[in-house]
């Protein structure tokens, strides 16, 4: 699976340990922004383990770095989206250059983040 | 010790250290650690959420190429400390003007100097707080005017179109005007003849009207030509059927008691490096601007200018010489126009300047002249002679201008296409293409 062109379906059908095991992060979260899937390789990236994060909200505890009209606002106000940019996050307090990619679609649950270093 | 001394294993260490990652990735205040020349070793998440919409993801590697676009000068504020240690600056104000309501307009940055080669740097947004202090200002410097005593007062009143109907000793006690000098005239009657352009004494009256009153300050003139800082407050006088009927006026004389409050706004309204106005003054002085335009439709052109390789200048003589030469560009700059006009550093070497009453033809001749003589400036900076050129972009206002940052935006387009064409060079949007 690639980053630039997986769909909200492959990341669907996948399961947990294939995402785990890609070379992105992957963060599955629901309409209402609580994380329901934070993979590995996020985990080992962020330093937050799966079981602090998974039930948590995505913008306001996990990462509160995307709380802005760039990333959260986006998944609010585009019903479909499949937007990639550039971006900072600030992982383990080092400031990382990353490329983001947002997907959601009306007719999926589950929102994905996928971020690449 | 070691951790498995202090009887910690390392499973708890993990989970001590990933606690305490939990604690600063939700910690409500952007925090930054930098060297002296604003690298960035750490950052917390919310400092990037802050930084990211302003600057490019590249430049967060720098906190000071981060804010350059709006803190220009916070580098030479940082470069110019001396302390070992200790607070470089406190809750600098940094105006964003993103213009979206759900982005930060204003940012408080701290820096404190903690060793040689590490700063802390603390950012919140204060936008809410900013707009707060704002009516608390009016609020109070409408009391402070009602207790200050009635010997200060001048009190006078205009009919319904802003002209002088009553006057009496109180207003020539402060003016030295006579009731026959100002009966029937409008309050420009107080300003300088070069301030008086078109009705910033009608502004006021039609601000009140509006509003009900309006609270302006700044130097007026007396009979004898010598000038006071003077607030002023005009009030409607409105009949029951909501009709305005006139204005009662009270002008104050505070030239003693502002030389504090002038040096505080002084601090608060110019660029530290150049002393023209900064960012947030310089909008200010903008909107305000517009506003006039808006209601008078005067001509209103804009400038921007840009200081030609200035990086060879920095890269080649160092980050002092780059400030100097910056120094003397500003003064020349500022020299080269009236008070009325406005001029504000809005970036690293970009300068913008306001011309009320100026068309775009005269617009050109003052920034063909303006170029001349910083050409001519020919700096000497440690005995060695940099020489410095500008490329000025000048528009006009369109008729159907919806801001202010509109007409900028076309005067930028101009300075491109005078760097474009080869720098030191003074470029104008034609009519046609300005928006």
């Amino acid at each position: 699976m690639d980053f630039a062109t997986c769909s909200i379906g492959d990341l669907d059908r996948a399961s947990g340990a294939m995402l785990d095991d890609l070379p992105f992060g992957v963060i599955g979260f629901d309409a209402a922004g609580t994380v329901n899937f934070y993979s590995a390789t996020e985990s080992r990236l962020a330093g937050l383990s799966p079981e602090k994060v998974v039930g948590k909200h995505l913008f306001s505890v996990v990462a509160p770095c995307m709380n802005n009209f760039m990333v959260a606002q986006r998944y609010e106000d585009e019903p479909e989206l499949d937007a990639t940019i550039d971006y900072v996050l600030t992982l383990r307090m080092r400031p990382t250059p990353v490329k983001l990619r947002m997907l959601r679609s009306a007719s999926a649950a589950r929102r994905y983040l996928l971020v690449q270093r | 010790m070691s951790a498995v001394a202090a009887g910690l294993d390392l499973g708890q260490l993990a989970s001590e250290s990933e606690r305490l990652l939990e604690f600063l990735y939700v910690c409500p205040v952007g925090l930054v650690e930098t060297d002296e020349a604003g690298e960035v070793s750490l950052m917390n998440p919310l400092a990037a959420r802050l930084l990211m919409p302003i600057a490019a993801p590249a430049s967060l590697a720098n906190l000071f190429a981060a804010l350059e676009p709006y803190a220009p000068d916070l580098r030479y504020i940082a470069s110019s400390f001396g302390g070992e240690r200790g607070a470089i600056c406190e809750n600098r104000r940094i105006h964003l003007r993103q213009g979206r309501p759900d982005a930060p307009e204003v940012l408080a940055c701290s820096l404190i100097k903690i060793e040689r080669g590490r700063i802390m740097a603390v950012l919140t947004d204060v936008t809410e707080q900013v707009v707060q202090e704002r009516r608390l200002k009016e609020a109070e410097s409408w009391f402070s005017m009602i207790l200050a005593g009635v010997n200060d007062f001048a009190l006078l009143s205009l009919d319904a179109t802003g002209r002088i109907s009553a006057w009496n000793v109180s207003g020539e006690r402060q003016t030295g005007y006579a009731s026959r000098d100002v009966l029937g005239r409008t309050m420009n009657v107080f300003y300088f003849p070069d301030e008086a352009v078109q009705g910033r004494a009608l502004q006021q009256v039609d601000l009140a009207r509006r509003d009900g009153w309006h609270i302006d300050e700044g130097w007026r003139r007396r009979k004898d030509g010598s000038r006071y800082w003077c607030q002023s407050l005009v009030s409607a006088l409105e009949e029951k059927t909501g009709e305005v009927t006139g204005f009662s006026v009270v002008l104050r004389d505070v030239t003693q008691s502002k030389t504090n409050a002038e040096e505080i706004r002084r601090l608060l309204t110019t660029d530290q490096l150049t002393g023209v106005s900064n960012r947030a003054r310089f909008f200010e002085l903008g909107e305000a601007e517009f506003t006039r335009w808006k209601r008078f439709r005067q001509p209103l052109s804009a400038m921007m200018v840009d200081v030609d390789h200035f990086k060879r200048v920095n890269d080649g003589h160092g980050h002092a010489a780059g400030d100097e030469v910056l120094k003397q560009v500003a003064a020349s700059l500022q020299g080269g126009l009236r008070s009325i006009d406005a001029i504000g550093r809005l970036g690293g070497e970009e300068f913008a300047i306001l011309l009320p009453s100026v068309d775009l033809q005269g617009a050109a001749m003052i920034a063909e002249r303006l170029r001349q003589t910083v050409a001519a400036l020919a700096p000497v900076v440690d005995g060695r002679t940099i020489p410095v050129t500008v490329s000025i972009g000048c528009a006009e206002i369109a008729a159907d201008a919806p801001d202010l940052e509109t007409l900028l935006k076309s005067a930028d387009g101009a300075l491109y296409a005078a760097k474009q064409g080869g720098r030191n060079k003074v470029a104008v949007v034609p009519p046609a293409a300005a928006a």
